[in-house]
């Protein structure tokens, strides 16, 4: 009797428990293990020795690391524009022109190959004999350069070459959102005589307000992890000037050797991020 | 339901799939996998067979070959750019044929990858008998935690008699002993595109002076005389050879700490090296993709790169040796002995390993002609000097390595100067190159740096 | 939608049009270059259209250098599993912190989130050790395991979020039915998402396919190796025959979009039923 009370109380945390078992076994152990590491000196062999608060007393007084942190910002607010308002834009459009299916087939493609693909696609574009020779042959012979070697402005064109594989699957999301959007309200506002604008403003955005939600969380948080464009492209450099905090954890972990250090940076950036996070996914369970 | 289909479409498919290769070999997991690939490497001595029924692999049809007397060798590499699988195969025949031993090489493309497997499995008696490494500062990590073997007995009876250069051993020494043996010898030249050279009625340099009357000559002619890459690591390429060019003992001074970097000397050094940049006989760094086609079409017309861009250049782009292009060493400035940088990277034998005895064994084959040949016709490697060379081009520069009266083998800035000073002097020379930094203000941050790190 | 006027539509298509081009220039340049010589690509334009053609030549050539059938059949058994696995237990954890009734639904929220928050390459050494003190290192299940612990937390996030905009009422009248919560799921919840289901599965099955790092690191056998891993070995200095490789591995994920197409326009029209 007893047994199968406290089971009915349980029951719907049944739904949750493999995943939440998945995630606990699989990343916050490896986070734990991160935020322990963040306090020890490590090269990887050696034994570790800790050293308390160093490694990120010394993170915030390097000049590196603060450009990063700056390049991640700058990945972080192009992403809205381009990974949020971009996408949106093309959903709109696919939707309303009389090809929506083949339009769609297109500008999905590139997402469907790997980021191999599409740095090596990208890279050789971007090579002085591929798109700045056509921009030299245009009348701009002064851009026929190495683009990716030029600091800090590379980090531009790698956002906008990002452009190419990153609009599919967000393009996606929004026109089944779309397309699963409620008619009434849309023509309720239409035989009012609503412009186009204000339909979307007020009518159809907020109808979607669950799918922007989405694709805006998702996006922020993996235009702070970004990493494998510019280590396909630039590895960082030159003289790490492109560097992004998830590239500049891979550096010091990895390249350099001092683990301890490396943790310090993913402990950071993840702190950064449950913190967007936190006040964006409260938002949407307040309203619950 | 239509997803419901689609599910069980893709679990069925699996479910095929599991089948088809053979899900049965993965239930013992990791420790089985060694014997398994044995059976598959058996099939080596016919790659075409082997290509043609990559889908059977399961199939083997090599298995009733006999497996070699010493079994097989878990091998773990991680400098695998611009290598083939087929001229690797062939070079694992050679070893294979020599030291009895079947070679299972496992590669590691990606840094992160090969860090992780090696800090977790070194340790244990899975980790590979036979592995690459970095050498320098990371080498000595492992030598200090105990981690890799004393190879010097390996030297004694093979690698010093195969012809393999002191200063090799020496890059690979601590405290007396030696911990590793070559997996390629590079030695740093100055390519140059001799069409273009031709053309312009230029020779290879014998002065510095001619050095820079090369450049100028290019540079009137629209040809741009050197390229720089952009690769972050790549800053001191120029650094070493002209610091070098001055007065070798420079170099040596500023890698140990003995000379600071703002010494009056270097100065004038950077000096030399600025006003050539300033007369734009470098290009701007470039991404490594583009140094190589602007260095076969002429537009560029020397880079500094190791002598085995030799084969790369004819593999990629058909510059033949002694026709389209060709190398020398860059002239000091005071006409006195010659600089070549080498790097040296290093194949260790971890003491955990369970096939220990069987690396140390295919080690001493590794030096053999047969091996050391196949490397180089594949390759291009030249780690032993004796090995048959058809090229005039390649052979001159194993003379001049040879010829300690005009020149001298110096081991290269990256593995000589500590790993804590080395990334920051990288970036600023670097940002040098990139004309964001002054003389001045490169060589006073990095001494600043310097005497943090060497403790002034 | 709202309808648009024949002006605009022809706008539209305009607009598309020109932009779907410059999309495919990328691909046009990767299709036309497969048909090039080494030697030819590197010391040619780009642009140049190829002289003869090299197609075999090249397909030969990975043939000889990279073994990427195994890996594709690997790669499929990982990614169809892992997809498959994190779609069902996103969509059971989706349902249950949108719908049912748990408490601190907010933290559970963010636990299972938590998976995509933290930087991937802290995952690599925590994970490689504990899977060589299982023994999972190097083994089909343990890619599986893997594919789906980190397909999980995307699959969540976009189901709950769809599920919250579904009426209470619905589960309601259902439940008067006599209808169970799992019923509920399977039978209400699970045909109305048909559209972003579709879409994480997509997503998902792309992101294992196409993962390189995790597959390169807790692996080493060719048998159990993914096809990004093997088509990592590829000489790049041989472009055409790369780009030749690459498109080819990159098929299966083309041809699992084009499969479930009609799926991402499904919407709550399509589950009147």
């Amino acid at each position: 009797m007893r047994k199968s009370f406290s089971f009915k109380k349980y029951k719907d945390y049944l739904y949750i428990a493999p995943a939440v078992l998945f995630i606990t076994v699989f990343f916050i152990s490896s986070i734990v293990y991160a935020f322990r590491l963040s306090f020890f000196e490590w090269d990887g062999f050696s034994d570790m020795k800790f050293v308390g608060l160093e490694n990120y007393m010394r993170l915030f007084r390097d000049k590196n690391f603060l450009t990063s942190v700056m390049n991640t910002i700058i990945w972080v607010a192009s992403s809205l524009v381009l990974s949020l308002a971009m996408p949106l834009l093309f959903a709109i459009l696919i939707v309303k022109s009389s090809w929506s299916g083949g339009f769609k087939n297109i500008f999905y493609f590139p997402s469907a190959l790997s980021g191999t693909v599409g740095g090596l696609l990208m890279t050789s574009i971007l090579s002085i004999y591929g798109l700045p020779k056509i921009v030299g042959m245009l009348g701009f012979p002064e851009l026929v350069r190495d683009w990716l070697s030029i600091p800090y402005v590379n980090t531009f064109v790698m956002i906008v070459s990002g452009i190419w594989q990153g609009l599919g699957l967000n393009m996606l999301l929004f026109i089944s959102g779309l397309n699963s959007l409620d008619a009434s309200p849309i023509e309720a506002a239409q035989i009012e005589g609503a412009r186009t604008f204000q339909m979307y403003t007020r009518v159809v955005f907020p109808l979607m307000k669950n799918t922007i939600v989405v694709v805006l969380l998702m996006s922020l948080v993996n235009s702070f992890k970004t990493f494998d464009n510019i280590w396909i492209m630039t590895k960082g450099g030159p003289y790490r000037t492109s560097e992004t905090l998830a590239l500049t954890m891979y550096q010091e972990s990895f390249i350099r050797n001092d683990f301890g250090r490396g943790a310090a940076v993913a402990i950071v950036l993840t702190v950064v991020v449950v913190f967007v996070s936190y006040f964006n996914i409260r938002n949407s369970f307040k309203e619950d | 339901m239509n997803l419901k289909r689609v599910a069980a479409l893709l679990l069925s498919v699996t479910v095929a799939v599991t089948a088809l290769a053979g899900c049965g070999n993965n239930s013992n997991g990791g420790t089985n996998s060694a014997q398994s690939t044995q059976t598959e490497e058996t099939g080596d001595e016919t790659p075409e067979a082997v290509a043609e029924d990559a889908g059977s692999e399961e199939a083997q049809t090599g298995t009733e070959e006999t497996v070699a007397e010493g079994g097989t060798l878990e091998f773990w590499n991680d400098k695998m750019a611009n290598i083939e699988q087929s001229s690797l195969d062939k070079v694992f025949g050679t070893i294979q044929s020599a030291s009895g031993y079947t070679l299972d090489m496992i590669p590691y493309p990606d840094t992160a990858s090969y860090q992780t497997a090696m800090q977790q499995t070194i340790r244990d008696e899975k980790a590979p008998g036979l592995f690459t490494w970095w050498s320098g500062s990371q080498l000595q990590t492992l030598v200090e935690n105990g981690l890799v073997e004393d190879l010097t007995s390996v030297w004694d009876n093979a690698i010093y008699d195969a012809g393999v250069s002191q200063g090799v051993a020496d890059a690979f020494t601590f405290d007396g002993k030696i911990y590793a043996a070559p997996w390629s010898v590079l030695y740093n030249v100055v390519f140059y595109n001799k069409t273009v050279f031709d053309q312009y009625g230029l020779k290879e340099p014998e002065t510095f002076d001619e050095f820079l009357q090369v450049c100028e000559t290019l540079k009137s002619n629209g040809v741009t005389p050197i390229a720089l890459k952009s690769d972050s690591w790549a800053g001191f390429i120029w650094f070493q050879a002209l610091l070098a060019a001055k007065d070798v003992e420079l170099y040596k001074g500023i890698c140990d700490g003995s000379i600071k970097y703002t010494d009056p000397r270097i100065v004038e050094v950077m000096e030399v090296w600025k006003e050539m940049l300033d007369k734009d006989y470098f290009s701007v760094p470039i991404d490594w993709q583009d140094v190589r086609p602007s260095f076969a079409k002429g537009e560029v017309a020397m880079m500094l790169e190791p002598h085995v861009e030799f084969t790369g250049m004819k593999k990629d782009f058909d510059m033949v040796e002694g026709e389209s292009i060709d190398a020398f060493a860059l002239p000091a400035m005071d006409g006195g002995k010659r600089t070549i940088f080498f790097e040296a990277a290093p194949l260790c034998v971890s003491t955990a390993s369970a096939q220990k005895e069987d690396a140390l064994k295919v080690l001493e084959a590794w030096y053999t002609e047969d091996v050391q040949n196949m490397f180089h016709e594949e390759f291009g490697y030249t780690n032993t000097s004796k090995i048959s060379v058809d090229t005039p081009c390649v052979q001159k520069i194993l003379d001049a390595t040879a010829d300690a009266d005009n020149y001298q083998l110096v081991l290269r800035f990256y593995e000589s100067t500590p790993d804590k000073l080395r990334d920051f002097v990288l970036d600023e020379l670097m940002r040098f190159q990139l004309k964001n930094a002054t003389v001045e203000d490169m060589l006073n941050t990095i001494q600043a740096e310097a005497d943090t790190v060497f403790g002034n | 939608m709202h309808k648009t006027s024949k002006k605009n539509r022809r706008i539209i298509n305009g607009i598309l049009g020109i932009l779907a081009v410059i999309w495919f220039v990328p691909v046009i340049f990767a299709v036309l270059n497969m048909f090039k010589g080494q030697v030819e690509y590197n010391m040619g334009s780009f642009w140049a259209l190829p002289e003869g053609n090299e197609f075999m030549a090249n397909v030969s050539y990975i043939r000889d250098n990279a073994k990427i059938f195994q890996g594709m059949l690997s790669s499929l058994l990982y990614s169809s599993c892992g997809a498959v696995f994190a779609v069902i237990l996103g969509t059971m954890s989706a349902y249950a912190i949108a719908h049912l009734k748990i408490r601190h639904r907010m933290f559970w929220f963010m636990v299972i989130y938590s998976g995509t928050i933290f930087p991937f390459q802290i995952y690599l050494i925590p994970i490689f050790s504990g899977y060589a003190k299982l023994g999972l290192y190097d083994t089909r299940l343990g890619m599986i395991l893997f594919y789906t612990a980190i397909c999980i937390p995307f699959v969540m996030f976009v189901l709950r979020n769809f599920f919250t905009g579904i009426s209470r009422e619905i589960c309601e009248s259902a439940k008067l039915d006599g209808a169970g919560d799992f019923q509920i799921l399977t039978r209400i919840f699970v045909p109305m998402a048909r559209a972003p289901i579709s879409v994480v599965l997509l997503s998902q099955f792309t992101f294992c396919w196409n993962d390189l790092m995790f597959g390169l690191t807790f692996t080493k056998s060719k048998e159990i190796k993914p096809v990004m891993a093997s088509l990592s070995l590829m000489n790049t200095g041989h472009a055409p025959a790369m780009l030749t490789a690459c498109l080819a591995a990159s098929l299966p994920t083309i041809l699992f979009f084009i499969f479930l197409n009609r799926n991402f326009e499904a919407g709550f029209a399509y589950t009147g039923k």
